[in-house]
């Protein structure tokens, strides 16, 4: 509205002097002819600013305008309208409702998150994580604006007097991205939309920052978000919550571990996954977990073409990806495969070591409408991580999901989605380590020890669409867990020693959102939930405060151990400032009824998942946001300040010198329960537009662990306290065949727990501790680099080079400390390992 | 074994990207170590300093301190500094009595309580005899004990074997449930005593506290990894000086007896 507009009107009526200021400048009008006057306007304006001008046009009018990204929407202002005296009651108009799914015109793809807007109303909706929308209006003709990142938009008119099924398609914009960006566009979505903390990352952005060895990466892409922090090792902690505090879904599907190369890699193949959407609090349809969402969705397929493909060979792993139609385009199917090649590379190094170090992955999607009401998805992913050697054992872990996915709409206003899933994460180590096995069991051969996560779920959600201004979520969820931590087994005699627990987790839930009015939208939602633990046909046993067993009771199988219950609101709510500026505000409350048992090294493998029990009760968090949102030049650049306070209760960590080994057959002996708070502002700023476009981010949080019988009492800063966290990415689309981007970060270091000091008793040297987590790592910062060059071939060929420099500036960051109190040369020496060289990389990547 | 697990997966990464370099952490004030001991045989207490952890293990012997031991009476006795850190007394502790220490150094007082034992275990005798050490194949000594234990309470034990100018070896050993009983412990040295050698085996019954004191030290873990691959989360030794000391002044009653191995 800043923009300035020369205009001289000589007897042209308001629609047509609209027409004139949208020649002369980018704002578009909206508006119903029906509501504008005839009158003829004789007036002159000298660069004005375009406020000030609708401001002089509408003055005599019962007009106003409304600015909506791009559109102004010019309405009648009802409080000017004065109504006849005693007229008549007016009947009210009736309503329909448009309703369909929202697709990519090649492949048929479901484009989630879309915006659907009534140019007439100012108003809009987005589309579910199906792709569906539907929009129920009074009778009249409107026009509808279909729009997507990245894709052209389409207008679309409707005379509205019956309900109507509109599948709409859209058309990739021509652009140089490839394929995962922070998804931007010109729409006011940032500001309007009610979920604050809520990110959605598409394959373009993953592919155009630099990344560790050219392999792009979603959770990479993540970690440069305001209040997401990572920890080194593959995971990441959202606004003090630690890493099992977020639900990762694949396909609705949980995953347990998503690292491949302990951390260095996520189990997401990037031409494998449609979008990813983090949000940084649990909404009410979601429970589990306590701080955040990451719901990654694999692409379902082209539509489009029998078959295309996509693919990449890196330095240390390559991958490919096949999609087609099934059956006459009623179908799609997606197959994607990686594996990477480290027993290739060291092979010539070392001997014994080829099919034992390497990661894989596959990923399998099909789906088939069965009418316009009805259709089905199946999605399958299977990834394994595999090291050590053949002769020595191996330490291995896997993934392997499965949904089997039905889509009904009811009809144009409920639109269902039922799920059946399957997940099965497995660690599983030789038995040549010794010390593992040993410590626990005093057997040292033959032996191998594996822990086992299994979830099957059942999950119906519904979606009732009231009208534009109010929709219903609703719905239900089972789970049934299974749990087998650390269980020893003989090759020949199978589980020698292992403890096994089952618990059913139960979830209803309803949210509402509706437009209170023009400037306010709320959101309020509860999740009821759930957890009971069955017996095993054994005795559980009860521990007191310092560790101590104190009872024992024997549970039949299947037996009711112990029925947690728990009630988790959850309130949103928008302000609309103006059309570029908000405020938001959120409050949540969560329960985690899971625990992982982390090692020090957190997202390890063989890190320990536990139901709650009759000893350890489930964690709860109640968190608080609230957020400011400003858009500037036409919602190109976007900027945030949000702050959060959030308390965890039910926090657990280990006692003072728990020895937990592998085997925690008694592991709730060691633990120690408290609580952690955690506070902090996150600014954003980001460009989504032009030749240069990037993001800034900066996060300062700390959080403060509490637990009684931890560091005295006293409170002290969790190892993931990370007060300062910078991220700066930027890409230079030079051409539409190079672009240059860039990504620098700051962090402060985490923190650890070092001995104090040392001293000598009878010639034994012993160590002592102050504090818990006295000693923080060195800053972490570093540059990378990457330079993209594209080729574009005959049909749908193309192909790009990706080459980039990881730490250019070559900073020693840590990756660990370590000591060994028995190495007497070194007596008291502390080491750090750091990653200090400058390390090159190129990518190939192709698709046809 | 996760130190294996990292070697394994991060293997090219490290060995090629890697370096590692020695980290020095942040100097501390040093604080008072006392480890002290009051037995029918006399008393005896060492002082020393805390130094840094990443100091080389020299801890600077204290010799200026003022060492004073009190019985329940209140009647004090003075400790005679006889270098190295050491303290002595040929005051005799009584079975079944308290004893409090007094230590002034540095204008700061540090206080501990030891209760000796209520009374004195004799050892029987000693047999030795050699056996071959599954592990590594070689032939060791073996020393078997022979005592009663004490009749009302449960005995902890602390069996040190001492050659001529050191300490062969020491353990500590917990009897809860055989009081009054005649015991035979074995005790395996981690070397071959030859024929002539003269030992001398001393058995002390430790008050309870002190006992917990040397066996925390005995569990102590080794993984020395931190924020890497280790499992077990730090632990202090609590022992029982005051005003932020470390270490442990106990007491017990010991009895000893000399051998000729043959």
């Amino acid at each position: 509205m800043q923009e300035k507009v020369s205009l001289k009107l000589r007897g042209q009526t308001l629609a047509e002097a609209f027409k004139l200021i949208e020649k002369e400048c980018s704002a578009r009008f909206t508006f119903n002819n029906n509501d504008l006057p005839d009158q003829k306007l004789r007036l002159t304006f000298r660069r004005k600013k375009l406020a000030f001008i609708l401001d002089r046009l509408l003055a005599d009018t019962p007009l106003r305008f409304s600015r909506k990204g791009q559109y102004i929407v010019i309405l009648l202002d009802q409080n000017n309208v004065v109504p006849p005296l005693s007229s008549p009651p007016i009947p009210l108009p009736k309503k329909y409702t448009v309703s369909g799914f929202l697709q990519d015109t090649m492949t048929s793809e479901a484009l989630i998150g879309g915006t659907i807007f009534v140019e007439e109303l100012g108003k809009g909706v987005a589309t579910n994580e199906y792709g569906f929308y539907s929009i129920t209006l009074p009778e009249g003709k409107y026009h509808i604006l279909y729009r997507y990142l990245g894709y052209k938009e389409s207008r679309i008119f409707f005379e509205l007097n019956k309900n109507i099924d509109r599948d709409v398609k859209l058309g990739l914009q021509e652009q140089d991205l490839p394929d995962i960006v922070v998804q931007s566009d010109e729409s006011n979505e940032h500001i309007e939309s009610i979920e604050g903390g809520s990110v959605v990352i598409e394959a373009p952005l993953a592919k155009a920052i630099p990344v560790f060895l050219g392999e792009p990466d979603i959770i990479r892409t993540i970690q440069l978000l305001p209040g997401v922090v990572s920890l080194g090792n593959g995971g990441f902690s959202v606004r003090g919550g630690k890493e099992d505090h977020n639900m990762i879904l694949l396909d609705e599907a949980p995953l347990y571990n998503t690292t491949h190369l302990l951390g260095v890699f996520s189990v997401f193949n990037i031409d494998a996954i449609n979008q990813a959407r983090l949000i940084k609090g649990i909404p009410a349809e979601h429970r589990g977990r306590l701080s955040a969402l990451l719901d990654v969705r694999m692409k379902e397929g082209t539509k489009g073409r029998k078959m295309a493909g996509k693919g990449g060979i890196g330095l240390l792993s390559s991958r490919l990806m096949l999609e087609g139609r099934l059956g006459e385009g009623k179908g799609s199917y997606m197959v994607a495969a990686r594996r990477s090649y480290l027993d290739l590379l060291i092979a010539p190094f070392a001997d014994d070591v080829l099919d034992t170090n390497f990661f894989s992955d596959y990923n399998l999607k099909a789906n088939y409408q069965l009418n316009k009401r009805d259709r089905i998805f199946a999605s399958a992913y299977f990834g394994k991580d595999r090291y050590g050697s053949k002769e020595e054992a191996a330490v291995e872990w896997s993934n392997r999901t499965t949904t089997l996915r039905w889509n009904r709409i009811f009809n144009d206003q409920l639109f269902m989605n039922t799920s059946l899933v399957l997940s099965d994460y497995d660690f599983e180590t030789g038995s040549n380590f010794d010390g593992i096995v040993e410590i626990n069991t005093g057997i040292e051969e033959n032996l191998r020890v594996r822990t086992t996560v299994r979830d099957f779920s059942l999950n119906t959600k519904f979606q009732y669409y009231h009208d534009l201004d109010k929709s219903i979520k609703f719905g239900f969820s089972a789970t049934h867990h299974f749990f087998r931590p650390a269980a020893v087994f003989e090759r020949d005699k199978g589980i020698v020693d292992g403890r096994e627990q089952r618990a059913v987790e139960l979830g209803i839930y309803a949210s509402e959102q509706w437009q209170v009015n023009d400037k306010l939208k709320l959101e309020l939602g509860t999740h009821l939930s759930n957890m009971a633990i069955l017996g095993q046909g054994k005795y559980e046993f009860q521990y007191d405060r310092e560790g101590g067993k104190v009872d024992s009771t024997f549970f039949n199988s299947g037996q009711l151990v112990k029925n947690y219950f728990g009630v988790e609101p959850r309130i949103a709510a928008a302000y609309l400032i103006n059309d570029q500026q908000s405020l938001k505000f959120s409050y949540t409350r969560t329960i985690q009824y899971l625990q992982r048992v982390n090692s020090a090294f957190a997202n390890n493998p063989a890190s320990i998942w536990l139901p709650s029990n009759k000893n350890i009760r489930p964690q709860q968090a109640d968190q608080v946001t609230l957020g400011y949102y400003h858009n500037f030049f036409n919602h190109t650049v976007k900027a945030s300040v949000e702050v959060y306070y959030k308390q965890m209760n039910r926090q657990i960590d280990y006692r003072d010198g728990a020895l937990l080994g592998l085997t925690p057959r008694a592991i709730e002996s060691l633990l120690v329960y408290g609580r952690s708070r955690a506070g902090g502002v996150e600014f954003s700023l980001s460009k989504s537009q032009g030749k240069v476009w990037g993001s800034i981010s900066y996060t300062y949080s700390r959080i403060k662990n509490s637990f009684d019988q931890v560091n005295g009492g006293r409170s002290y800063s969790a190892d993931n306290d990370i007060p300062h966290n910078l991220s700066v990415s930027a890409v230079w689309d030079i051409s539409k065949k190079c672009s240059l981007a860039a990504g620098w970060g700051l962090r402060s270091g985490r923190l650890v727990t070092v001995p104090a000091g040392k001293y000598q008793i009878n010639d034994q040297v012993i160590d002592y501790y102050r504090d818990r987590n006295n000693l923080r790592f060195p800053t972490h910062h570093r540059l990378d680099l990457s330079f993209t060059l594209r080729k574009k071939g005959k049909k749908k060929r193309q192909s790009y080079w990706n080459f980039a420099l990881f730490n250019v500036y070559m900073r020693a960051n840590p990756v660990f400390i370590y000591y060994d109190p028995k190495n007497v040369e070194d007596e008291g020496a502390v080491f750090q390992i750091s990653l200090s060289s400058i390390i090159p990389s190129v990518t190939y990547n192709f698709e046809f | 074994m996760m130190k294996k697990i990292g070697l394994s997966g991060l293997i090219l990464l490290c060995t090629v990207f890697a370096c590692t370099e020695r980290l020095e952490l942040p100097p501390i004030d040093p604080l008072l170590v006392v480890v002290g001991l009051a037995t029918n045989n006399g008393l005896q207490v060492n002082l020393s300093e805390s130094v840094s952890k990443t100091s080389s293990n020299v801890f600077p012997k204290i010799n200026d301190a003022d060492v004073r031991v009190e019985d329940q009476s209140g009647v004090s006795l003075r400790l005679l500094s006889i270098g190295e850190g050491n303290y002595a007394s040929l005051f005799q502790a009584i079975p079944g009595e308290s004893y409090e220490i007094i230590i002034n150094w540095k204008e700061e007082e540090y206080k501990a309580i030891a209760k000796m034992p209520d009374q004195v275990i004799k050892i029987d005798s000693v047999q030795h005899q050699y056996f071959t050490d599954s592990l590594n194949n070689l032939e060791k000594s073996r020393l078997n004990l022979f005592f009663r234990d004490s009749p009302q309470t449960p005995t902890y034990g602390l069996i040190t074997v001492k050659l001529a100018g050191g300490t062969l070896g020491d353990t500590v050993f917990a009897d809860v449930n055989t009081n009054g009983q005649y015991q035979n412990f074995r005790f395996d040295l981690n070397s071959k005593l030859s024929a002539g050698t003269r030992i001398q085996i001393e058995f002390a019954q430790l008050e309870v506290a002190l006992f917990e004191y040397l066996r925390a030290i005995n569990q102590l873990n080794p993984d020395g990894a931190i924020g890497g691959l280790t499992i077990a989360p730090p632990k202090n030794i609590i022992g029982n000086v005051s005003n932020e000391g470390l270490g442990f002044f106990g007491a017990g009653t010991i009895d000893q007896i000399e051998i000729t191995i043959e």
